[in-house]
């Protein structure tokens, strides 16, 4: 089954019959975990990158945020039986959207904190697919873990 | 990946930032690779006489270093029957790629440019750590080709920071107190053109840097900031591949940042801001002849 991911969301699954797959991924940055051994994947779909910049609306939806987004993934994964030294991570998005012509645009502040969240968690990041200008769509299958992201018309195996 | 419990490999790390030392050690935690212990030498002399003292298995160095820099110490190295054939990983900002090739003439096993990923310092660690354990000789790696803008060269230094801070604590811009911040500058020269890099950070951000890699020592927080401001100024100086090359480095040095020269750096084309998390790290370069272009 196809499970879609909406913005400030994240899904997980153990079933292997299903797709976990979100879209319109622009400045966000979407992250998916998968644990091969315990066949869990999940994924997040995250717009901002710190929950430091709003803790009040962090509290009522930590899904926004990179830092507690990850952190509610990880809880959700391990629940089921997955094991964070175990976890593959992937991750796309950070495109500078618009007319966003800074140098320091949302989607390189959403990369480099969920780089920091990774590194603060002790994590290496085993592919991502970040930046440019073009929006993107990241898939996650939860029989093999294997995650493809689409972007202008092509698509990506990470 | 096994390497097993009797072979666990001795690391020598040298360089002379205590972050960096740091920083590796915890990427060599996050492989999880079995490794006996991991020594530290803050210079190259410092790391010979580590050799002296001990079983090493694969050396991890930093070229630019005061005392004995990390060419002579390659070079005493290859010279002496005992540790010609010791492992040696480069992981420096090194801008001339000549120099680069001669190390790797030498046996260099791989070379890693600075500023790094955890990611790009893992592929290069585990292949020579195994390589350590199992006592054979793999391939050595391409450098990093580098065709980067300044802007770009930058950009990519800081947020390798960035990510390796605990916090990009301190005061966000509005209510940075000047006094309060340092400004870390390297100046360089070579292919008829000279100037300087000074980078900006506040004094509590540049000590939460160190939190997270363990480092407590005194003055530690100014040799992080001088440590960015040398890897940043490596990063710039590969700008232009052809005209880029053989630039001299001056030792960085850190001073206290008047208000006067953070509102200049603070505006204008040659400069870089990283705002993460609400916080911010700044660098301007300055140059007396238009070698780069933005």
């Amino acid at each position: 089954m196809q499970i879609v991911v909406g913005i400030s969301d994240a899904k997980v699954s153990s079933d292997e019959r299903d797709e976990l797959v979100t879209y319109s991924l622009g400045s966000c940055i979407a992250v998916t975990l998968y644990d091969a051994q315990a066949r869990v994947g999940g994924l997040l779909h995250y717009q901002l990158p710190s929950s430091e910049d709003d803790p009040a609306r962090a509290r009522e939806r930590p899904l926004m945020f990179g830092d507690t987004g990850a952190a509610a993934l990880i809880e959700a994964m391990t629940s089921r039986g997955a094991l964070k030294n175990r976890m593959q991570v992937k991750m796309a998005g950070a495109a500078q959207m618009l007319n966003d012509a800074t140098a320091f645009d949302i989607g390189r502040r959403n990369h480099a904190a969920i780089r920091k969240v990774f590194w603060e968690l002790g994590m290496f990041i085993d592919a991502e697919h970040v930046g440019g200008t073009k929006p993107r769509t990241m898939r996650l299958n939860v029989a093999d873990g294997a995650v493809t992201v689409k972007c202008d018309a092509e698509t990506f195996i990470l | 990946m096994g390497i097993s419990q009797t072979t666990l490999p001795t690391v020598l790390i040298v360089d002379d930032s205590a972050t960096t030392r740091a920083v590796i050690k915890r990427v060599i935690g996050m492989t999880e690779l079995g490794v006996g212990a991991v020594l530290e030498a803050g210079d190259g002399a410092q790391g010979l006489r580590q050799l002296e003292h001990g079983k090493v298995d694969v050396v991890l160095a930093d070229l630019n270093m005061p005392a004995m820099d990390g060419f002579q110490m390659i070079a005493q190295m290859r010279n002496d029957p005992r540790w010609r054939s010791l492992p040696v990983v480069v992981i420096s900002a090194q801008p001339d790629p000549h120099k680069i090739e001669q190390l790797k003439q030498q046996g260099v096993e791989a070379y890693l440019a600075k500023p790094f990923t955890a990611e790009k310092l893992r592929d290069v660690l585990v292949p020579a750590l195994i390589a350590a354990a199992e006592r054979s000789i793999p391939g050595g790696q391409e450098a990093d080709s580098f065709n980067l803008s300044l802007a770009e060269a930058l950009a990519s230094a800081l947020e390798t920071m960035a990510f390796m801070s605990p916090e990009l604590a301190g005061p966000d811009e509005s209510d940075a107190q000047p006094g309060n911040w340092r400004v870390a500058s390297v100046d360089f020269s070579g292919q008829g053109t000279k100037g300087s890099l000074a980078l900006a950070a506040p004094t509590e951000m540049v000590a939460d840097m160190l939190a997270m890699a363990g480092v407590s020592d005194q003055g530690a927080a100014e040799d992080a900031l001088k440590e960015l401001a040398n890897v940043t100024c490596g990063m710039f100086l590969r700008v232009r591949p052809e005209g880029g090359m053989g630039f001299k480095l001056s030792p960085p040095r850190v001073a206290a940042a008047s208000e006067t020269r953070l509102r200049e750096m603070r505006t204008g084309r040659d400069t870089v801001t990283l705002r993460a998390d609400g916080r911010l790290i700044t660098a301007q370069v300055h140059t007396d002849s238009a070698f780069y272009d933005m």
